[in-house]
């Protein structure tokens, strides 16, 4: 797995940067017994950071507000991935049943 | 590759400001990880990038300028997202319950959603049933009891309503499968199919049907009787009526929802003697030797 040093290689990033950015728990590596270690979604994540702010000119205080909206995305998208698997496992006619609520049911 | 100015949407002599500009509007807009699960936001932001990238390269920019390229570049090797990692388990480590962070899993929504479940699926309606049935073309017009065997092999009498029509849905409310919490029934549908009749048609509540009669009937007209969805009535027949000729019979027709009724039409067809009678034949003869008639 990536180390620190390798990161900052990789990703072209600053010391000075990455060291914020576990700091602030927008990037939370593991600890192994030499530092912190990577694996892929903190690669994935340390990208999309990057780009962020580096290409988009997202800036840090603007981060602030976007990453921990994009964590409530991704757990509101993983909790109806499995609310997805499970309905699969129900039976057809509670299936349409359901399809039949959700197509004609305001939540309003 | 399109043409990498009209994909960033800038004229062809932009500055490089100007494209960049126009480079990070877009893919703010459609960056993948702020925009998971649209997959035609992920098709444009690839080629806006690669628009971008394109043009960012000052020797390539120069030579397209020029006319000596076009806009294909080697393809890149696809790029993982965080988003494919996001949506699944190892996302879940940027979901710390304790942290500003926020988990659905962990959240009131997951315990609200399960309490939900947990009371509808008290309250769960047992299944819809479906079943389409066949019936007589005067058990629709006219109305009729019918018992019906089930998919799960209970009897139930039905009853269909006079004037039912091909294809008509009947929902019978509280007659379909049972909840398996103790809820309400299910509905059952039943699709009705009408079987044809030899004689009868329907248009709207109207019935058509054609009618013999005899070549004397047709001519000198008089009393004949008329089968009808309500058994036989009497008509007159005009004098000199002929092969097609459209005779009304008020209110033997459909019951309509309304109360009201539509009325049988009778299309008169007048048939010769069969096998041909010699006497007819002989006055035909004699009587056709004088008297033309242009029919076509």
């Amino acid at each position: 797995m990536p180390s620190f040093e390798d990161i900052l290689r990789v990703h072209h990033l600053q010391r000075m940067e990455l060291h914020a950015w576990i700091e602030h728990r927008w990037v939370r590596p593991r600890t192994g017994a030499d530092g912190p270690t990577f694996d892929e979604v903190d690669e994935a994540r340390i990208a999309l950071i990057r780009e962020l702010r580096q290409e988009l000119l997202v800036s840090d205080d603007a981060l602030e507000v976007v990453l921990p909206l994009l964590d409530q995305l991704y757990a509101t998208r993983r909790l109806l991935k499995r609310m997805e698997a499970a309905f699969a496992t129900l039976p057809q006619g509670m299936r349409e049943q359901l399809m039949a609520k959700l197509e004609t049911d305001d939540p309003g | 590759m399109r043409d990498p100015y009209e994909v960033l949407g800038v004229a062809k002599d932009a500055e490089m400001k100007d494209i960049k500009k126009a480079y990070r509007k877009l893919a703010r807009a459609l960056h993948p990880d702020l925009r998971p699960g649209d997959k035609p936001a992920e098709e444009r932001f690839k080629d806006v990038t690669a628009a971008y990238e394109f043009l960012s390269d000052e020797t390539k920019k120069a030579a397209y300028d020029r006319g000596e390229i076009d806009a294909t570049g080697a393809p890149k090797a696809e790029r993982r997202f965080y988003r494919d990692y996001a949506e699944s388990g190892p996302g879940t480590r940027y979901a710390d319950p304790g942290e500003f962070y926020y988990d659905a899993a962990g959240s009131d929504m997951f315990a609200e959603l399960f309490r939900g479940a947990r009371r509808d699926a008290r309250k769960l309606r047992g299944a819809d049933i479906r079943q389409r049935v066949e019936v007589d073309f005067l058990d629709a017009v006219n109305g009729a009891q019918r018992e019906l065997v089930l998919p799960e092999g209970r009897r139930l009498k039905v009853t269909i309503p006079a004037g039912t029509t091909d294809g008509q849905a009947l929902r019978l409310k509280g007659q379909g499968g049972i909840s398996p919490g103790g809820g309400p029934s299910g509905d059952l549908h039943l699709e009705i199919a009408v079987r044809p009749h030899p004689m009868f048609t329907r248009k709207d509540n109207d019935i058509l049907a054609e009618l013999p009669v005899t070549l004397g009937e047709a001519l000198l007209g008089g009393k004949i009787e008329v089968p009808t969805v309500d058994g036989p009535v009497s008509m007159t027949v005009p004098k000199g009526s002929n092969t097609g000729t459209r005779l009304r019979v008020r209110g033997k027709g459909v019951p309509g929802p309304g109360g009201g009724r539509g009325d049988h039409y009778v299309t008169l067809k007048v048939m010769l003697p069969d096998p041909p009678d010699a006497e007819l034949t002989r006055l035909i003869e004699t009587w056709t030797a004088d008297h033309y008639y242009r029919v076509r």
